[in-house]
């Protein structure tokens, strides 16, 4: 059944957006979900919504397939409203979480399914879902239940499921949270071929905020029911629009301290501010901005954490504490006395004074 | 906002309207009838009369004394073995299965054997409590028989407060179990301050469990209040006092009024029990909280200290002592059924095999064969029946998160059988179907189907949603996923469901009882619908005299292990089929 918004959005009409949320509202009895969401996602691109556990990321996605119902608002995919249509009647493809397989079909009975609930004749399904197969590398697992492949293997088995409807929006619920490290980075580049391959507008969602940036064209950052910031992946980094934001990102996060700054100096710890008036901000610093050895700071080292490649430094100025990366720690001890500068600028996020 | 699909929503009822429609007629109808008959003249004349019966408040005190008693030992001799199983590392398969034992003995197989173990004279306690310097009992003789009947009441339902019981000390986190051992908390430590606090609603649960199944029990009191007849006022319950009103004496309204009184009685503990099962709360993030039922708040337990290294000898003494109560009437009852008759009567009493025969067991079977054809052959359509009705609706319910109806089907599970015989009896016979196998065919499943929803629904609860969303996202259509996804997945609940209401229809004596009049003419369409049960207790060619007890004992107890055996069988088989689980491997983790 189809309804009609109150008002049509002209800017949506043969536009490159493929699926539009519009002030969407959701409560889960008294707790608000989303109050009054707007998002726009391009079509043909791989966009991610990215947040803590319980920012509403999932429940996101899920309005979309329409497995929920938003309390007010629309959902629009290419343009057109969808809010009283039935998941299958949206046109969607959907990996869950934990692939949901069907554990008494094969390989190609789950592959072919949604092809024969839609009475498409058998050989036809069969031969589309062996191309399929074929396609994601997972031609030889066709006779076997889900039980007897591997867990990269099961998530290729979902992709095809979703993949064969040639749905107009692709929707992943965390695909790879259960796959070990290793898996996830050949995974990752996997699903990133397959999206550029199949040039599908794909809707991800993650709460692993280096996953999202390193496979995104743009993210979502999601966090307490709203959207803190929409951009690609460079932008949220470079410029994080608010500290939950800069917080969120960058592993380790942003230092993001209390400055005061006046005529020039900033207290208590030195850096450059350009064009920073007189007052009380709260700025983010980049742990890789932190140099250590010399400059106008100094600090006690309170704790170091060998990573392999780099070691964080973690530094006490009064009742400050920062983080620094540091490639060669060789001669830093717990308890000692350094110097350390701020090299790049850093991020002013908010004035605390006004 | 989204406009419901017409089609969607019937296609979500279709689900369970069967089965209300089902519980409406062969439930809801006969209680009704069951009412207005109790007072037809619609004063409360026969309501009246009851309470101003000599022996109204001792057939009361007696329906207590049986129900509370049985209820409070089964659940505190439960405990024990479940305690025991729990805290065992080996072993646990085989203590287990002794435990619930005559769990798989049918109740009037119990009644009987019990029957035979009372019996002054030939009775086999009275030698055993001699030897070891105790006094005779006379189990039957008015004064103990009440106690006697508990014992029994105890016997046959303790398996099932085990079965609760450990269902909730297993289901504490493996990790708190573990932690306890490292911090060095002993067995009582453990047990006092985190396991049984945890397994308290479980423990709750097997409590009300096994006090509703006594308040409406008939097999037990009924066989040993002599199977037949006005039940001695002695050990009479309000539902055998109620049965010989109706079927015995044509005081219909007062017997009518009896189980109603009786099914207010039993509505306390059946309330509770609906608030126990809903009161818990699912996770479900909101959409099964459309009817919220605040959950009951258990006192905390506050247990005394006991040092550790005696409780669990304590714990294993009282477990051997069980044992052998669990065990002794199950070993006389293999005894008599394989011994010349000539060995029965004998004093003293004989208690080991001396001579085992299998022709007297042979010949029972054969005596038995019809009504063991026509048990078979309703068991399996009450059990088609039964499956086909609930499966759809507990999976509405799991799903739909309709705990209202829930409630409400718990409710009905724990009103007792008797409240509702009178009236499936009246709509039966004016269906011109008594004594046919339609007759119980369609009245049985008024037991088997609430509870296979209430158990369905649990384990529908425990099957992934995502499956079912899987399928909704790929176009499957309502009843196309419930047939091809989720009938599938939910096989091994389905053969377990199968199973239990293959045994509830298979020992059921009352309704049998009162629609049955003679053995099956192997003829068809099927006249005759005598089941093992009622062969079993009326069977009496020879008897010496007027009671169950003075039955042929050898073909009483031969109709016990005719009645027991496939009850045996059937819960190995639906006991490994639940082990084995669910399907894995579809989603991971």
């Amino acid at each position: 059944m189809r309804t009609t918004p109150f008002f049509s959005d002209s800017s949506t009409e043969g536009s490159e957006i493929s699926t539009k949320l519009e002030g969407i509202t959701k409560k889960f009895g008294r707790l608000t979900v989303f109050d009054n969401l707007n998002l726009e996602i391009s079509r043909g691109e791989l966009f991610s919504l990215v947040g803590p556990s319980g920012s509403g990321k999932t429940t996101l996605l899920r309005i979309i397939a329409g497995l929920e119902i938003q309390d007010s608002g629309h959902v629009y995919i290419n343009s057109k409203a969808v809010d009283g249509l039935s998941p299958p009647r949206r046109n969607i493809g959907m990996v869950f979480q934990d692939y949901a397989l069907y554990p008494n079909k094969t390989v190609i009975d789950n592959i072919m399914s949604p092809l024969i609930v839609k009475n498409v004749k058998r050989s036809v399904a069969r031969k589309e879902a062996e191309e399929m197969a074929e396609r994601l590398s997972i031609g030889e697992t066709l006779a076997r239940k889900p039980a007897q492949i591997s867990g990269g293997q099961q998530q290729r088995v979902a992709l095809a499921r979703a993949l064969i409807k040639k749905p107009d929006v692709f929707l992943l619920d965390e695909p790879f949270s259960n796959l070990d490290a290793q898996l996830r980075f050949s995974a990752r580049k996997f699903l990133k071929e397959v999206q550029r391959e199949f040039g599908i507008t794909t809707i991800y969602v993650t709460h692993d905020q280096s996953e999202a940036l390193s496979i995104s064209d743009r993210v979502a950052i999601m966090g307490g029911g709203r959207v803190h910031q929409v951009g690609t992946p460079r932008e949220i980094y470079e410029a994080p629009s608010d500290e939950f934001v800069a917080m969120f990102i960058g592993s380790p996060p942003l230092n993001v301290i209390s400055v005061q700054v006046k005529g020039g100096n900033s207290t208590p710890i030195t850096m450059k501010l350009p064009g920073v008036s007189d007052g009380a901000f709260r700025v983010g610093i980049r742990p890789e901005g932190v140099t250590i050895g010399r400059g106008n700071n100094e600090a006690t080292v309170t704790s170091l954490e060998y990573a392999g490649r780099e070691t964080i430094v973690y530094l006490k100025v009064a009742e400050t504490e920062i983080r620094s990366i540091v490639f060669d720690a060789g001669l830093l001890k717990v308890g000692q006395k350094v110097k350390f500068d701020v090299q790049q600028s850093p991020l002013v996020l908010a004035r605390e004074d006004s | 906002m989204s406009v419901p699909n017409i089609r969607e929503i019937l296609s979500k009822r279709i689900f369970y309207i069967p089965a209300v429609v089902y519980l409406i007629i062969f439930g809801l109808l006969p209680f009704g009838i069951s009412i207005y008959l109790s007072a037809p003249s619609s004063d409360f004349a026969s309501y009246v009369r009851i309470f101003q019966l000599t022996n109204f408040p001792r057939i009361l005190y007696n329906t207590f004394v049986f129900s509370v008693g049985t209820a409070v030992f089964s659940v505190v001799i439960g405990t024990v073995l479940a305690i025991l199983v729990d805290s065992r590392t080996h072993a646990k398969r085989a203590l287990s299965l002794i435990s619930y034992l005559p769990y798989m003995i049918p109740f009037t197989a119990s009644a009987l054997i019990f029957a035979t173990l009372y019996n002054p004279g030939y009775g086999p306690i009275d030698p055993i409590l001699k030897a070891i310097g105790l006094p005779i009992i006379n189990w039957l003789g008015s004064g103990m028989d009440l106690y006697s009947l508990t014992i029994t009441g105890i016997w046959a339902t303790l398996p099932l407060a085990f079965l609760i019981t450990l269902a909730g000390l297993t289901s504490v986190p493996k990790q708190v179990k573990e932690a306890s051992v490292v911090d060095g908390m002993g067995m009582w430590d453990y047990y006092s301050s985190e396991a049984l606090p945890l397994a308290k609603g479980a423990i709750l649960t097997a409590f009300l469990m096994t006090m509703i199944l006594a308040f409406g029990d008939f097999d037990l009191p009924f066989i040993l209040g002599g199977a037949g007849g006005v039940p001695p006022t002695t050990m009479a319950t309000l539902v055998t006092f109620s049965y010989a009103q109706m079927f015995y004496e044509g005081l219909v309204s007062q017997g009518l009024a009896t189980t109603m009184i009786l099914a207010l009685i039993v509505s306390i503990p059946g309330l509770l029990l609906v608030r126990v099962t809903l009161g818990g709360g699912r996770k479900d993030g909101g959409a099964g909280r459309l009817f919220h039922l605040p959950s009951v708040h258990f006192p905390s337990l506050h247990l005394p200290h006991l040092p550790n290294g005696p409780f669990k000898y304590l714990i294993y003494v009282v477990s051997a002592l069980v044992f052998i109560f669990i065990l002794f009437p199950i070993y006389w009852m293999g005894l008599l059924a394989f011994r010349p008759q000539a060995l029965d009567y004998v004093i003293p009493p004989i208690l080991l095999p001396t001579k085992i025969i299998s022709s007297i067991f042979l010949t029972t079977v054969t005596q038995a064969t019809p009504e063991i054809i026509t048990t078979t052959a309703i068991a399996i359509a009450v059990t088609a029946l039964t499956i086909a009705l609930a499966a759809p609706a507990a999976y509405t319910i799991a799903r739909q998160g309709r705990r209202a109806l829930l409630g409400i089907i718990i409710y009905v599970f724990s009103i007792p059988s008797i409240a509702f015989v009178f009236g499936a009896f009246y709509i039966i016979s004016r269906l011109h179907l008594l004594n046919t196998w339609w007759a119980l065919i369609l009245t049985e499943p008024l037991f088997t189907v609430p509870f296979v929803i209430w158990t369905m629904s649990n384990f529908y609860n425990s099957l992934p949603k995502s499956y079912e969303e899987a399928a909704l996202v790929d176009g499957y259509s309502p009843l196309r996923s419930f047939f091809q996804i989720v009938m599938p997945l939910a096989r091994p609940g389905l053969i377990a469901a199968a199973m239990v209401a293959f045994i509830f229809a298979w020992h059921l004596l009352l309704f049998p009882l009162v629609m049955s009049q003679t053995p099956w003419n192997f003829h068809f369409p099927p006249v005759g619908s005598n089941t093992v049960t009622t062969f079993a207790v009326i069977f009496d060619p020879d008897s010496t005299g007027g009671s169950v007890s003075n039955n042929v004992w050898v073909q009483l107890a031969a109709s016990g292990i005719i009645l027991a055996v496939p009850v045996i069988v059937l819960s190995v088989i639906a006991q490994s089929y639940l082990l084995k689980g669910l399907y894995s491997g579809g989603t991971k983790g």
